[in-house]
């Protein structure tokens, strides 16, 4: 039997986003219809202390990991940007989940999969007997 | 023994002669005398011809030598010198630079990008190009979240403005970030930079006391300078600064 000592996950491995990208992401599935980078900021200030570059930041970094999406928009002003989720709250939590198996698995490979077996085997024998 | 079968070796075995080697020792003395006037001047009209003189010079002597090259391919009296060949790159590597910095990336940036019509920014750059007696730009925006802003002078001057910029700046940084932008078309900045990365083909390069990077910083004093204040400018360049080097 190998027993494992010393898990390093970096955060990466496991695609969770940050508490900020969090944050954005819980607003973005409030409003699907697409929101201004502002009025993002205009939301999140209401609970937290934050600049106007850190959500356009952290806006930019959800469309480059494709957990949100942006069109633009040209007007007087010149143009911005209207950022909207790409997955719904349930579809990103799947997401997330099947992300951080996936980097389980590479990262320990048939131990990963003999625990998840015998962990779910158990669940399932579990849920029976009860 | 000159071959008279065609012009081209008739010319080649006449410019690579010991005969030409006084023309082209006038050409390296004028080449440097050229360079030492570079750091002299003081104006960037100047310094940007003096650059475009000095290659001129420099290069002359090699496209004289290269019609050798090119006559080996017409005459058997020729023969292809692969250091020749190596040489007339030189001089095609400029030109071709130059193309590329005057027209290839403008030309990119230009059809990348929207042109604003008709807005407060607009009027802003109109009214400040006429005080400083400057054609007034055109002000086009790019499609990027980055802080961006950048400008060329050619034909015909332009300022980019990233989306990213028109959300994040508040209108008085916005201002100062065009201030910087008009004080660089107006010093012909663009050109400057484009013939100093062209003046490193020169083995005189170090010589013509390039390099200082003070542009910037008297942008930023010109900005400065006209709205009465650096706080914008200087704001607007740690929103710059925050949005490359963010950790969330």
């Amino acid at each position: 039997m190998v027993i494992v000592t010393n898990i390093h996950l970096r955060k990466k491995d496991c695609g969770v986003v940050s508490p900020l990208e969090n944050d954005v992401l819980k607003i973005l599935w409030k409003n699907p219809k697409g929101m201004r980078v502002r009025d993002i900021y205009n939301r999140l200030k209401r609970n937290r202390k934050i600049a106007l570059t850190s959500v356009a930041v952290i806006l930019d970094r959800l469309y480059k990991k494709q957990f949100a999406a942006r069109k633009v928009h040209y007007g007087l002003g010149g143009g911005y940007y209207i950022y909207y989720p790409t997955l719904s709250h349930d579809d990103f939590q799947k997401s997330v989940i099947d992300e951080t198996v996936n980097g389980i698995i590479e990262k320990f490979g048939p131990i990963a999969v003999n625990y998840f077996n015998e962990r779910f085997s158990k669940k399932t024998r579990g849920s029976k007997n009860g | 023994m000159v071959d008279f079968s065609s012009p081209t070796c008739f010319m080649a075995e006449t410019v690579v002669g010991p005969n030409m080697l006084p023309l082209y020792a006038t050409f390296l003395f004028l080449a440097a005398v050229s360079v030492f006037a570079i750091r002299k001047v003081e104006t960037p009209k100047s310094k940007i011809a003096l650059v475009y003189l000095h290659l001129v010079f420099l290069f002359m002597p090699i496209a004289l030598m290269s019609t050798n090259t090119a006559c080996g391919f017409t005459c058997s009296t020729c023969h292809n010198n692969i250091s020749l060949l190596l040489l007339y790159s030189i001089p095609l590597t400029a030109v071709t630079s130059l193309l590329f910095g005057f027209v290839g990336v403008p030309t990119y940036y230009t059809l990348t990008s929207r042109k604003i019509m008709n807005s407060s920014i607009r009027k802003f750059v109109l009214y400040q190009s006429k005080k400083l007696k400057i054609n007034p730009p055109d002000i086009r925006v790019y499609d990027t979240a980055k802080l961006v802003a950048f400008s060329f002078r050619s034909l015909k001057s332009k300022v980019f403005l990233s989306i990213g910029a028109l959300e994040v700046l508040n209108r008085k940084e916005l201002e100062a970030v065009l201030l910087h932008e008009l004080a660089h078309i107006k010093r012909l900045d663009s050109l400057t930079k484009l013939s100093q990365k062209l003046m490193m083909f020169s083995p005189f390069y170090f010589f013509a006391g390039f390099g200082n990077g003070d542009e910037e910083r008297e942008s930023d004093n010109y900005a400065a300078g006209v709205q009465g204040t650096s706080i914008h400018i200087r704001s607007a360049r740690r929103k710059v600064a925050k949005f490359g080097s963010a950790r969330y």
